[in-house]
């Protein structure tokens, strides 16, 4: 009886750890109240549709219903966490997106949660893990390509994207994803990173944002992202009226100031945006204002580093962001 | 009979008319969860402003042509052609990266070019802040470029002097 309840468990924990890194994960972004066909009734919601096709095309053969994760109404919080977690063997992320290689004076390379936010910098840096990321957006090949071109997307050398240089359909082109990885999952052609994680300098920063306590009704607190020179270095998370949220950051070392400049981004030009005040500790960075010291931006601020290059903390030895060996 | 059918067609009245209202409340009660931000609409005249900001090229073709109107009306009228195809959602940015071709076409010189590259951040909020204030300023279309364009001069006093003048060369590719 006993050596009975221990194989039992013991292989209760081998079926866990087989599927804990093969979740399959479907992030859907989309208001339906504003992505309802003409003449369909106010019941009739686009997040249900996706959710149903996730699962009558991934299970019961493919996986478990328990091997499935949906989030609708995904933020970049959502998204980024989702990207990074090491036990996702395939994401599906599904919003309205743009994009366009010209040599355009606008980059029209944007990705928007389902309140119109852009989040375009989220999907940077999946992890060493992630095999399969299918991206379901109108033009969302190009977001990847011009990604992949700076450099980022690179942790898993064999990650697979699926994303159109076209318009799209929501439900037919995240039934389509879903085909494309069932056919890279059978030939065998999903696998995490075989590298060993590269080494890189960062500086390490302290980063404090307080929310105001008076929020009125039409006012939002939303997750923030930092970025450096377009790259997302952190995330402040949405928070609650009167909260004091800090984080750590790590800058790419640069040579010159403006290297190390640093935007707090909600995603959208916005007066309902409760940014909230920023403080970089111990480093002397200053918000781009007017001349009567009034900052500029309606939903993102830029700081300038003021102080020396010599003057930022010493950089430190890490790996890749969300590289895992 | 013509009474007791008179009240029926009131009652239906009354009833079409209640349908109606209840219609157009549920239609107007459909809750939206999108934060209400500057329409591409106000950030085409936003860059329409900045357009404008060479007095000198529209005495030329005012000069040239015998009116000015063409130029700066057909200019914010293809911008906004544009937007149509941004699938109607999402805040599009100046571009941080100026391409070898985009800045020979512009007659960019080096300074200008790096000045806006350098400083695309900047820009991008002067962008959302003139956006915004246009949006909010009640007047007509041409009064809105003319604040655009004042609202540019002052904000971009504490920027390198090549951004704007090498914005307004990119801007003004026919």
């Amino acid at each position: 009886m006993f050596k009975k309840s221990i194989l039992a468990l013991i292989f209760g924990l081998l079926s866990l750890s087989a599927l804990a890194s093969d979740k399959l994960v479907l992030l859907t972004s989309l208001d339906p109240d504003e992505n309802r066909p003409r003449f369909r009734r106010s019941s009739w919601d686009i997040n249900q549709k996706l959710e149903n096709i996730f699962y009558d095309r991934l299970t019961p053969y493919h996986t478990t219903r328990e091997n499935i994760k949906i989030i609708h109404f995904a933020t970049i919080e959502d998204l980024t966490r989702e990207l990074a977690d090491p036990e996702n063997k395939a994401v599906f992320w599904v919003s309205h997106s743009n994009g366009s290689n010209a040599n355009s004076a606008l980059d029209k390379n944007v990705v928007v949660d389902y309140q119109g936010k852009d989040l375009s910098e989220g999907f940077q840096n999946p992890s060493s893990k992630l095999q399969y990321l299918g991206f379901v957006g109108c033009f969302a090949d190009f977001l990847v390509q011009k990604n992949l071109a700076n450099g980022y997307m690179q942790n898993n050398e064999n990650l697979i994207i699926n994303s159109s240089t076209k318009k799209v359909d929501a439900r037919r082109a995240l039934k389509y994803a879903i085909g494309n990885y069932l056919y890279h999952h059978f030939e065998g052609n999903l696998q995490a990173s075989q590298k060993a994680c590269a080494e890189v300098t960062r500086h390490e920063l302290i980063i404090r944002r307080t929310i105001p306590i008076d929020i009125t009704e039409d006012q939002y607190i939303t997750s923030i992202k930092i970025l450096q020179r377009d790259k997302l270095v952190g995330l402040f998370p949405k928070g609650k009226p009167g909260e004091l949220q800090e984080i750590k950051v790590k800058l790419v070392p640069g040579e010159v100031k403006r290297d190390i400049k640093l935007v707090f981004d909600s995603g959208i030009a916005s007066n309902q945006i409760a940014m909230g005040e920023f403080e970089v500790l111990g480093a002397d960075y200053q918000v781009f204002s007017t001349r009567d010291g009034r900052p500029l931006g309606r939903g993102r601020y830029v700081f300038n580093y003021k102080g020396s290059i010599e003057e930022l903390p010493q950089t430190i030895i890490t790996t890749k962001q969300n590289c895992i060996e | 009979l013509n009474k007791y059918l008179g009240k029926t067609l009131e009652e239906k009245m009354k009833k079409t008319m209640l349908s109606l209202v209840l219609l157009a409340t549920m239609l107007m009660s459909t809750s939206s969860h999108a934060i209400v931000s500057a329409t591409n609409g106000s950030r085409a005249l936003a860059l329409t402003g900045l357009v404008m900001m060479d007095l000198s090229q529209v005495v030329v073709v005012r000069r040239s042509f015998g009116y000015t109107v063409v130029r700066v009306i057909t200019y914010p009228a293809l911008l906004v052609a544009g937007l149509v195809l941004l699938d109607d959602e999402g805040r599009y940015d100046i571009s941080s990266e100026i391409s070898e071709k985009t800045a020979a076409k512009a007659g960019l010189t080096n300074a200008e070019k790096y000045a806006i590259e350098d400083n695309s951040e900047e820009i991008n909020v002067l962008f959302d802040e003139i956006s915004l204030e246009v949006e909010e300023f009640e007047g007509t279309k041409e009064q809105k470029v003319e604040l655009a364009k004042t609202l540019w001069k002052d904000y971009s006093a504490n920027l390198d002097e090549n951004v704007m003048s090498g914005l307004v060369k990119v801007f003004n590719i026919q």
